[in-house]
């Protein structure tokens, strides 16, 4: 890190004179890398300076400043400084503060500077900030001051200092040598005798620079006889454990006088001694070589034994008789004595010969071969020394096992293959014949032999020296320096009578050298010739080197690039993030200026978006449609919006939502109500509105000023349009809380509830109150396209009515409130109808209360109860039902039965209304005040019109659907009739009743069915669904029914309770069942519930499930019905249903489920529903279930019933629907 | 020296690149300026489109809105035209880089060849070796890294950095000086980890990746996945949309 300092600083320094933008990141704020996010670390450079870690945004720009700027700049500043220092140093804190990434750098130089003398800092900022003012040149300005010392630098941390090695050049200028004590006695002398001679005394500086001289010349001298010492061996080996292993704590020594090469453990030497090592023989015995008491081999390492004489180190370890005294310095060689005669007597079979040292044998077992252990070496026999770790009593010692081979005996593997293994056991000593030929030669007495060993180079040196030392006492390896040479070397020195001088200190170094067996008194310079030597030596290798010189030169070129490429991969990835800023930048901009814009620009997309089909997107092609102007004046289509949108037309989201608007609008008055075109246009507009809503809230919560399509200066207080509690909500819901808005209003607030709600957290308030909220919704657009329609007329315009009935079927409940208001409208009184059919809405518009009234009025009896929404459905379904539903394409009757039925069977429709009506008789859980007693009425008026229609049917056209169908156009005729049927059952109460209500309720249900037979409507509505197949059974039921209401009940809205009598009469109606026979059973199985009918039934967490009624007065031997015998109910469950009937207060059936377990359960009359007689019913009730498993549980289920019932039938005149 | 002639041509081909960088830097700094100057222009217009807003009509405002969108729009070219200059240097940087390699590769072969001609064990061709052997051992991972921008910028091939290239090779021949390769401060990090590369890298196939290559131990990898590869982020990115 230290290394990018110095470059950063003078960078830094010399970019501080430039106008730079402040940075985010200063000194004191530099973020901690840990702190940085991804991105930001990714734009951040990272500079040590000082020893401080700096980030600087790669987006700063850096200055580039030449050098010459630099230095005019340094040059000012240190002006500045000498103006005044102190100054300066204030100044710069204070010019610290703008903070920059320079900033932070000259902050710390200024740092500095409070901790050096003014004038020895370089850097100021005083001066530096007006630089960009000055001319290139500054003009020096400066000021001696006298009175400033400088104070000491303070000491720099260790980085700052580095050892650098002088060169050869550097060391020659001086004297390396140092005197020692002998130096000093011989220069007094000498100088003595001068001083005495009248001669001025030499110096010591002198003499050894001198000596010095002589040291070098007698080297280069050595160097020219190329007769020099080997060098250092590079492949030495130790040669007592012939391995060349060379560690840290165990080192090969070199004696300096034999070349003797030994492990310091191998020779016992702990420490390494400074300066020279001699092995003991060259020490104790250098002019006389040694020989060895137990081997007749010589050279190699020698150790003394204590009685003076000589032996081999290996001998000595490998002998068994012989140790060594000490173990760490492995000397002195001991217990040669105590070597048996036996041992002296071996005769060595490689040397062969006798009474020459002593032997060791092999040790395979019968091998009696011996050989001396040197002897051995020599010829590479295998010989192992392991160190073994033996447990014994006296716990563990260590020993060391010596193995050795004849060669005969040899392990496979090692014998003679040199150093071939040596890898594979500890010591292998035995394992590298050659170099054991090279460490010994044989002693004098077989002179022979000694030169035929010596294969090497090295050896023959080392053996000629080794000789010629032996003889030739003084070795004379100092070279003779000619006189020339000493004259030379003497030439820059002025000493009087040079001469003599110089040749007495020639022959005292030549003394001394030989006194050191000719080492070197310089050692640093003997290795550095050597070095030198072995690269001279390697001539050819002048090549390699040059070779190297040049990789490295290129290996430098390559750092060089890789730099670079680092840099310009940085410039890569700061373009791409100023790239990326860029874009940023703009989309700032952007919602800057036009955020108006931008919102609308989203909302349009996301309503293009819900125009999947792309009806909207184009404008309507007028080729396609010539006619399209004629009923559209002012086409609009997404599209146009956009360009409108891009062309900044629209201010608001308003203008938006009026073109919105507008193009809907288009489209459902050019298109007829049953084209796909329509339908779209009713779904777009259905979540274009949603959009549009919360668009609007945006641009309110954001604030946006409509004139400049901007940011209003101030942002508006945001009213919490979140924060709205379910109070709110009911409150809204409550129909009379909104009475004083128009119903436009109410609309809007209604659905901004709605938005809200569905925005919130799901939970069971939400949901329900959400159902809630689009039922009012719903309600009101119902009333409001009444009101339209009413004003517009009523005159079967077409269209409106196809629209309506397109809502229909996207919003069933919708729809069919709407129709069933215009129906009522129609027949009753139109305007107080529509209204009245709403219950929600019924309280702020007048006409409901109308239409109540009306309605009522007829019957007395069922009057109050006709205000809730099924009841007043019927009503007015009716009659559009008459004259509108000409024109309508028919539907198919069944399904249409079905979605009535669902609604009256409280299905899990999701409709509004279809869940009011399931509510109905259980305590309703919604809060809607309106809602609960209307809708509970609503439901028994159901029945009780069911009742009465089946009553009227039945008497006139018993169990002739075809008839009822047909006869849809006398309905009104045939209305009179009913009440005289119902008559004739003796209703005493009902008769009046029954002409208009009923059929209301009938045709409500009926709604779509009516559209398919057109013509039914009022007399067939009713008898389609209960009766299409069977007049006959309805009508008993009815009868049976009505007399249970004459007899138990007296005020009618009770017997409407009350009518669930049915039940009560089971017994008679048993009879009746039994005696109008299978036909009977069969056609009752439809409306009214009579034991033994199938019914879907519901309970409460359960989808409707296939059940038959049963009798709880059956008698307890069981029954047969048709055969089939019918299960007895358990008394348990027939005291529960008195004590339920207790509970509920009103007829309870008891139904049997078609379950495995076949189970029973009490159940109103509300929550069974006739099965079997409906494919429509029997599909809606299957799909009910939402789990796939319950589905299929109810498929079988029903299958049973179905079997059941054909069974029971007989196959007669039933055929299981296909369809499952 | 006639030994390697290729290195001279080498030399010969390099000789221009100080210069192309330095053209590339000026022309990039240029584009720089440039920007900078539309980016005034954009402000002032900016302002003046604020401030006068109220009096435009919607034709006008579409005229002033679109002077800022073509001032933006030039930027934009501007800055891409940078990112490819940036992209165009590395390459050729790189692509020197790889020839150098290449021929230091041959170079050393060459060099080693003759070593064993020579049949000249010294030991100092035998303490080169050592080092050799201990300079792979002791070998950085700074280095190990260079090959990593090779293919970088080439998305479409496969992206694999190969750790340890060619130059690792050469190193051994003067562990010393190589291993003394300075730690460059501002050297570009990378991966989820915010490290220098090291190792083998995995490059995202996503061209817009602010990251652009991972470590494989980053990314739990330990091969080269097959097909196109995703890092976290961009596959976090892509669920989104």
């Amino acid at each position: 890190m230290g290394r990018g300092r110095g470059r950063g600083r003078g960078r830094g320094r010399g970019s501080s004179g430039q106008l730079r933008p402040p940075s985010p990141y200063r000194l004191q704020l530099s973020p901690s890398r840990e702190t940085l996010t991804y991105a930001q670390a990714q734009k951040i450079v990272e500079v040590d300076l000082d020893g401080r870690l700096h980030r600087i945004n790669i987006t700063d720009p850096l200055p580039v400043i030449t050098e010459d700027e630099m230095m005019a700049q340094d040059i000012s500043e240190c002006n500045s400084n000498k103006e005044n220092s102190e100054q300066s140093k204030s100044k710069a804190r204070s010019w610290r503060k703008p903070p920059n990434v320079k900033g932070r750098k000259n902050g710390k130089s200024a740092s500095h500077q409070s901790n050096r003398s003014g004038s020895q800092q370089h850097t100021s900022h005083s001066n530096s900030y007006q630089l960009p003012f000055q001319s290139p040149l500054p003009e020096p300005i400066f000021r001696v001051l006298s009175s400033i010392c400088p104070s000491d630098a303070p000491p720099l941390p260790a980085a700052y200092y580095r050892y650098i090695e002088k060169s050869g050049e550097e060391q020659d200028c001086e004297a390396e040598y140092d005197m020692d004590e002998e130096d000093l006695a011989w220069l007094e002398m000498v100088n003595q005798k001068r001083v005495s001679d009248g001669h001025a005394s030499v110096s010591p500086d002198t003499f050894e620079l001198l000596i010095d001289r002589l040291e070098r010349e007698s080297i280069l001298e050595s160097r020219n006889q190329a007769l020099s010492q080997s060098a250092i061996d590079e492949d030495a080996f130790c040669c007592v454990c012939l391995d060349d292993e060379c560690l840290n704590s165990n080192v090969i020594l070199f004696c300096d006088i034999c070349n003797l090469a030994v492990h310091q453990e191998c020779y016992g030497v702990p420490y390494v001694p400074e300066g020279q090592w001699l092995c003991r023989c060259c020490l104790q015995s250098p002019s006389r070589p040694v020989d060895c008491v137990l081997c007749p081999n010589r050279g190699g390492a020698f150790k003394q034994a204590s009685d003076g004489r000589w032996a081999h180190v290996v001998c000595a370890i490998w002998i068994p008789e012989v140790c060594f005294a000490n173990t760490v310095f492995l000397e002195p060689v001991e217990g040669v004595k105590n070597i048996p005669s036996a041992r002296w007597k071996l005769t060595c079979y490689l040397c062969k010969e006798k009474g020459r040292g002593a032997s060791i044998q092999c040790h395979k077992a019968n091998c009696y071969r011996a050989f001396h252990v040197t002897c051995a070496q020599k010829a590479g026999l295998f010989m192992k020394i392991e160190p073994v770790r033996e447990t014994g009593v006296n716990g563990t010692t260590f020993s060391v096992k010596k193995t050795a081979f004849c060669e005969h005996h040899s392990p496979v593997g090692s014998r003679r293959d040199g150093s071939g293994d040596e890898a594979t056991e500890g010591r292998l000593v035995g394992g590298r014949g050659n170099r054991g030929q090279r460490s010994y030669t044989q002693s004098p007495p077989s002179p022979q032999k000694k030169n035929a060993t010596k294969g090497q180079k090295k050896n023959t040196k080392k053996g000629s020296g080794g000789s010629s030392r032996r003889s030739t006492v003084p070795v004379l390896l100092v070279p003779q320096i000619p006189s020339h040479r000493l004259n030379k070397i003497c030439t820059g020195v002025a000493v009087q009578r040079k001469n003599q001088f110089m040749q007495r200190l020639h022959n005292y170094w030549l003394l001394k050298r030989q006194s050191r067996n000719g080492m070197p008194l310089i050692r640093r310079l003997h290795s550095h010739m050597q070095a030198h030597k072995t690269t001279e030596q390697k001539e050819p290798d002048e090549k390699l080197c040059a070779a190297r010189e040049q990789l490295r030169y290129w290996q430098k070129l390559r750092q060089d690039l890789e730099r670079a490429r680092l840099l310009v991969e940085l410039i890569r990835k700061r373009e791409r993030l100023k790239r990326e800023q860029m874009k940023i930048q703009q989309a700032a901009l952007e919602l800057k200026l036009t955020p108006a814009l931008l919102l609308l620009r989203s909302t349009l997309d996301q309503l293009q978006e819900k125009d999947t089909a792309k009806i909207f997107s184009q404008p309507v092609n007028l080729a396609e449609v010539p006619d399209y102007l004629e009923f559209i004046s002012q086409p609009m289509d997404l599209s146009t919006m956009n360009t409108k949108l891009e062309a900044h037309a629209y201010c608001s989201v308003a203008d938006l939502e009026s073109d919105f608007e507008l193009m809907v609008s288009n489209c459902l008055k050019y298109n007829s109500k049953d084209s796909m075109f329509h339908k779209a246009a009713l779904q777009l507009q259905e979540v274009g509105g949603a959009i549009l809503r919360h668009a609007h809230r945006q641009a309110q919560s954001i604030g946006l000023d409509p004139s400049s399509g901007m940011h209003l200066p101030e942002a508006p207080n945001k009213h919490g349009f979140y924060h709205c509690s379910w109070d709110d909500v009911d409150s809204v819901l409550d129909p009379e809380n909104r009475l004083h808005l128009s119903t436009e209003e109410q609309l809007k607030t209604l659905l901004d509830k709605l938005d809200i709600v569905t925005s919130m957290r799901s939970s069971g308030g939400r949901t329900k109150r959400i159902r809630l909220l689009r039922r009012e919704i719903n309600n009101l657009r119902q009333r409001m396209s009444q009101q339209q329609q009413s004003s517009q007329s009523v005159n079967g315009n077409d269209k409106e009515e196809e629209e309506e009935e397109e809502e229909e079927e996207e919003e069933e409940g919708e729809g069919e409130a709407k129709e069933e208001g215009k129906g009522k409208k129609e027949l009753v009184d139109k305007a107080a109808l529509t209204s009245a059919s709403i219950p929600g809405t019924d309280v702020d518009s007048p006409p409901v209360l109308e239409l109540t009234c009306p309605v009522s009025s007829p019957l007395p009896g069922d009057a109050p109860l006709e205000p809730p929404v099924l009841g007043i459905v019927p009503g007015g379904r009716r009659s559009p039902g008459r004259s509108y539903k000409r024109q309508r394409s028919s539907r198919s009757g069944s399904r249409t039965h079905g979605e009535d039925e669902a609604e009256v069977g409280e299905t899990p429709c999701p409709q509004l209304e279809a869940v009011h009506e399931v509510t109905p008789l259980g305590t309703p859980p919604t809060p809607p005040l309106v809602g609960v007693g209307r809708r509970t009425s609503v439901l028994f008026k159901k029945a009780k019109n069911g009742a009465r229609v089946g009553k009227s049917k039945t008497l006139e056209q018993l169990g002739n659907v075809a008839e009822g169908k047909t006869n849809g156009l006398d309905g009104p005729h045939t209305r009179p009739d009913s009440p005289r049927a119902t008559a004739l059952s003796a209703l005493p109460t009902n008769p009046t009743p029954t002409p208009t209500p009923p059929s209301p309720s009938s045709h409500r249900l009926r709604s779509r069915g009516h559209s398919s037979d057109s013509e039914t409507d009022k007399p067939s509505p009713t008898p389609k669904l209960e009766g299409l197949t069977n007049g006959l059974g309805k009508h008993k039921d009815v009868s049976s029914d009505d007399d249970q209401r004459l007899s138990c009940s007296a005020s009618p809205p009770k017997r409407s309770r009350g009518k669930p009598a049915l039940a009560k009469a089971p017994s008679g109606e048993s009879e009746d069942v039994a005696g109008s026979g299978r036909t009977l059973i069969s056609l009752d199985s439809v409306t009214e519930l009579t034991p033994l009918d199938l019914v879907w039934a519901k309970c409460r967490g359960y989808p409707s499930y296939p059940a038959m009624i049963v009798d709880p007065n059956m008698p307890q031997e069981g029954l047969l019905h048709n055969g089939i015998p019918i299960p007895v109910p358990p008394v348990e469950v027939l005291k529960l249903g008195d004590r339920r009937h207790d509970e509920a207060g009103e007829k309870l059936f008891l139904v049997l489920f078609f379950d495995a377990k076949r189970t029973w359960q009490w159940l109103p009359q509300d929550k069974l529903l006739p099965l079997g007689t409906d494919d429509t019913v029997d599909k809606l009730r299957l799909m009910e279930g939402k789990k796939p498993s319950v589905r299929k549980s109810v498929h079988a289920a029903y299958d049973r019933a179905m079997a059941h019932l054909n069974h029971v039938r007989g196959n007669l005149n039933f055929t299981p629907s296909n369809f499952i | 020296m006639a030994t390697a002639i290729y290195l001279e041509h080498y030399l010969d081909s390099i000789e221009n690149l100080p210069c192309e960088l330095q053209r590339n830097f000026t022309l990039m700094r240029d584009l720089d300026n440039r920007t900078e100057e539309k980016k005034g222009e954009i402000d002032k217009l900016a302002e003046e489109y604020i401030a006068n807003v109220k009096n435009l009509a919607s034709e006008q405002r579409v005229q002033h809105l679109q002077k800022i969108q073509n001032a933006y729009s030039k930027c934009k070219e501007f800055s891409d035209d940078k990112v490819q200059l940036a992209m165009q240097t590395y390459e050729m940087v790189d692509k020197h880089i790889r020839r150098l390699d290449a021929d230091l590769a041959r170079f050393e072969n060459e060099l080693k060849e003759k070593l064993e001609v020579s049949g000249y064990e010294s030991p100092d061709a035998k303490t080169l070796k050592k080092g050799e052997s201990r300079a792979v051992r002791e070998k950085r991972t700074p280095r190990g890294r260079g090959r990593k921008g090779s293919d970088e910028d080439s998305p479409k091939k496969k992206k694999m950095k190969n750790g340890p290239d060619l130059s690792d090779a050469l190193l051994p021949m003067q562990p010393s000086d190589v291993l003394d390769m300075p730690v460059d401060p501002n050297e570009p990090t990378y991966c989820l980890c915010h490290q220098v590369s090291y190792g083998e890298m995995i490059g995202c196939d996503n061209p817009d990746c602010p990251i652009e290559w991972f470590h494989f131990a980053c990314v739990d990898l330990a091969t080269k996945p097959k097909g196109k590869w995703f890092c976290p982020r961009c596959t976090q990115d892509k669920k989104k949309k």
